[in-house]
């Protein structure tokens, strides 16, 4: 292990105990913590694409929706009811719908995993098709994939159509947050974990070939294709997960506004994967951070002008600070005259 | 047209085809001119983005806000002068209020251009598309602040034109926007082709480099270009202010279907536009016939990943692909 390694370990170790202690110092910030957790899923997820691979995706959204509407679903299932007459009941009818304790945690967990591999599936299948474009085209098909999704959702009556669908209610006796808090804190962990390892393997090299010059690494004959395929796949299944969480800690599914939201969570995740320093390991951790922080920021002090000052907040990092905070940190460093020894890039 | 509860509503949309094929086939008629009303306007709107984005490389993700904002400046425009004159003719003021529109957004996008998109203008696509993304969630909060929520149309008061026994009925007002959205048309049209910026906007899309060489000031063509779509959204937004309804957070469905437009066309390809325009709206009015007035939007987005991919595949047969 050299000196950057090791201390990269640490300060992820370190990390990982203030995440681990998070909870018990802010009791009452739990909905805020599992959404920072949600946050560095998907811009973590996101980066494998959009930073190691240069392609970027407006569409992960879908797989975040998707795994929103179906853990919810599962979890109907699991409870014992039919989807259909869950769905077509509103308001206090929906408390009549009871699950059990361990039923609940159980499908909650098994259900997780199930969304995510079938996240993975699904990205096989839309990758290997949608991955055949390039560049701009990529990203503009993919924003079409999730607007259209969206609207898809809000037409099936199966789900709830325009007006949602609720997650079961969690018994009365079960504390949801810290559950999902820690779910989420396991994923992140093995997501990171999952990238450190990846991104230092051939498959991680070909990802970054990919990005350099795809022509070349073709003619070298890399698997471009299958490579491209199952990165997606592996953000996928974490963006599902992420969706899963997300869903759960929310309790509600909009199909336009929160599950398949291209505008806001849809552009968030690479807008924070941008504002800590797409292509790094730390960037989009770092950024979701920040941006949470910005986010909560906002919204508690400027009652009304929020998005307006999150629209600001976007304008001037894209416009201005594009490298993000690893990349400033970066310029930083060489400013100080130790360049070479970036430990930012992972 | 409500289904029961689960079902894809197969029996409804087999009873609309065969409305339309045997028993009515009159009404493919109305669909077919409402289609046309409607493409013509959507047309305008995806002829500036295309313009802004064979021109600057620039998708301008703020397309629908300056939309909405030339429909809210036309809106309060028509609105005073009918109070400051009582008994005025309605449409004079709001054909006037097309050109104040017009200059409003278009100065405005001036004012953008300076601010942030001069500064994206040799980036990556993808950074000024973030960057035009910022600018419409500024712009549509804003105006959510400024104008609040509630939804506003602007009365043009002209009767609906009804043929064939009633059976084909299409609203004055969608006559006139499309009479409208036509003339601005064929005015762009002209100054694209035959003035002298259009010229050297021409130029400047083919290759900037030589443009420069050639004595262009290819910064002011951008500049004069992103002003031109400011007021072409503008006129737009006037429009939509009588034909639709206008509210702050409409303005990116208005973005969302000129990019289907263009992405339709081809990019570069901006006489397709008005075409992809017009079969788009034809399109769009049968899928919602057809399947039922809730499918409409999805239909029209998921064309976009279907046509990516229908070119793709035509490509690769080349052994080229889309970039």
């Amino acid at each position: 292990m050299t000196n950057t390694t090791r201390r990269q370990w640490l300060v992820a170790a370190i990390g990982l105990g203030i995440f681990v202690l998070a909870p018990w110092f802010l009791p009452n910030n739990m909905t805020q913590l599992v959404d920072l957790l949600v946050f560095i899923l998907i811009a973590l997820s996101w980066d494998i694409l959009g930073g190691q691979m240069g392609y970027n995706s407006f569409g992960n959204i879908v797989f975040f929706g998707v795994g929103m509407y179906l853990l919810a679903s599962i979890q109907v299932w699991a409870g014992g009811y039919s989807l259909a007459v869950y769905n077509s009941a509103h308001g206090g009818n929906l408390a009549s719908f009871m699950v059990a304790t361990p039923t609940f945690v159980a499908s909650l967990l098994i259900g997780l995993l199930v969304v995510g591999v079938v996240n993975f599936l699904f990205a096989l299948i839309v990758g290997s098709q949608l991955l055949k474009m390039r560049g701009h085209y990529f990203a503009i098909g993919t924003l079409g994939l999730g607007v259209a999704a969206g609207e898809f959702a809000a037409t099936m009556d199966i789900l709830g159509a325009g007006s949602g669908m609720n997650f079961i209610q969690p018994p009365r006796t079960l504390e949801l947050a810290p559950l999902l808090y820690f779910v989420g804190l396991f994923a992140v962990a093995v997501l990171f974990v999952l990238l450190r390892w990846l991104y230092s393997t051939r498959f991680g090299y070909v990802m970054n070939a990919i990005r350099d010059n795809e022509d070349k690494a073709e003619a070298m004959g890399l698997p471009t294709a299958s490579v491209k395929t199952f990165a997606w796949a592996i953000a996928a299944f974490f963006a599902a997960i992420a969706g899963g969480i997300y869903g759960s800690s929310k309790n509600f599914i909009d199909p336009t506004e929160v599950a398949f939201s291209g505008t806001t969570i849809g552009v968030w995740m690479l807008l924070m994967a941008l504002m800590g320093g797409k292509g790094t390991i730390w960037g989009p951790i770092v950024g979701a951070v920040v941006f949470q922080l910005f986010k909560e920021f906002f919204w508690t002090f400027l009652f009304g002008w929020q998005r307006v000052a999150l629209g600001l907040l976007i304008v001037i990092i894209v416009v201005f600070f594009p490298e993000g905070v690893m990349g400033g940190l970066d310029r930083l460093r060489r400013a100080l005259g130790r360049a070479g020894k970036t430990g930012a890039r992972a | 047209m409500a289904a029961n509860k689960g079902d894809f509503p197969v029996e409804n949309i087999r009873a609309n085809i065969s409305l339309l094929t045997d028993y009515a086939p009159v009404i493919n008629l109305e669909l077919i001119i409402i289609g046309l009303l409607v493409g013509a306007i959507f047309g305008l709107i995806a002829y500036g983005m295309a313009l802004v984005w064979g021109v600057m490389n620039i998708i301008n993700v703020a397309q629908g806000a300056f939309v909405i904002l030339g429909g809210y400046v036309a809106f309060f425009f028509t609105g005073a002068m009918l109070d400051l004159m009582p008994g005025s003719p309605r449409i004079l003021w709001i054909v006037l209020s097309m050109i104040v529109a017009a200059f409003a957004v278009g100065l405005f996008a001036l004012i953008v251009f300076r601010l942030v998109v001069e500064k994206v203008l040799e980036k990556d696509l993808f950074v000024s598309l973030l960057a035009t993304f910022g600018v419409e969630l500024v712009m549509q909060q804003s105006m959510n602040q400024i104008f609040t929520a509630e939804e506003r149309v602007l009365d043009a008061q002209l009767q609906t034109f009804s043929f064939l026994d009633h059976m084909v009925n299409i609203p004055g007002s969608r006559a006139l926007g499309a009479a409208l959205g036509v003339s601005a048309a064929i005015i762009l049209v002209i100054v694209v082709r035959y003035s002298r910026f259009g010229r050297a906007m021409r130029a400047t899309a083919q290759n900037p480099r030589a443009a420069r060489i050639m004595g262009i000031d290819t910064r002011q063509v951008y500049e004069r270009t992103f002003a031109l779509n400011g007021a072409i959204c503008g006129v737009a937004g006037s429009i939509v202010a009588f034909v639709y309804i206008l509210h702050p957070f409409q303005g990116l469905i208005y973005t969302l279907r000129s990019f289907v437009i263009v992405i339709l066309a081809g990019v570069g390809n901006i006489a397709g536009v008005i075409f992809a325009a017009l079969g788009l709206g034809i399109y769009e009015n049968y899928a919602g016939f057809v399947l039922g007035p809730e499918f409409q939007n999805a239909m029209v987005f998921i064309i976009v990943p279907i046509a990516l991919l229908v070119r793709s595949a035509v490509l690769r047969r080349k052994r080229q692909y889309l970039k």
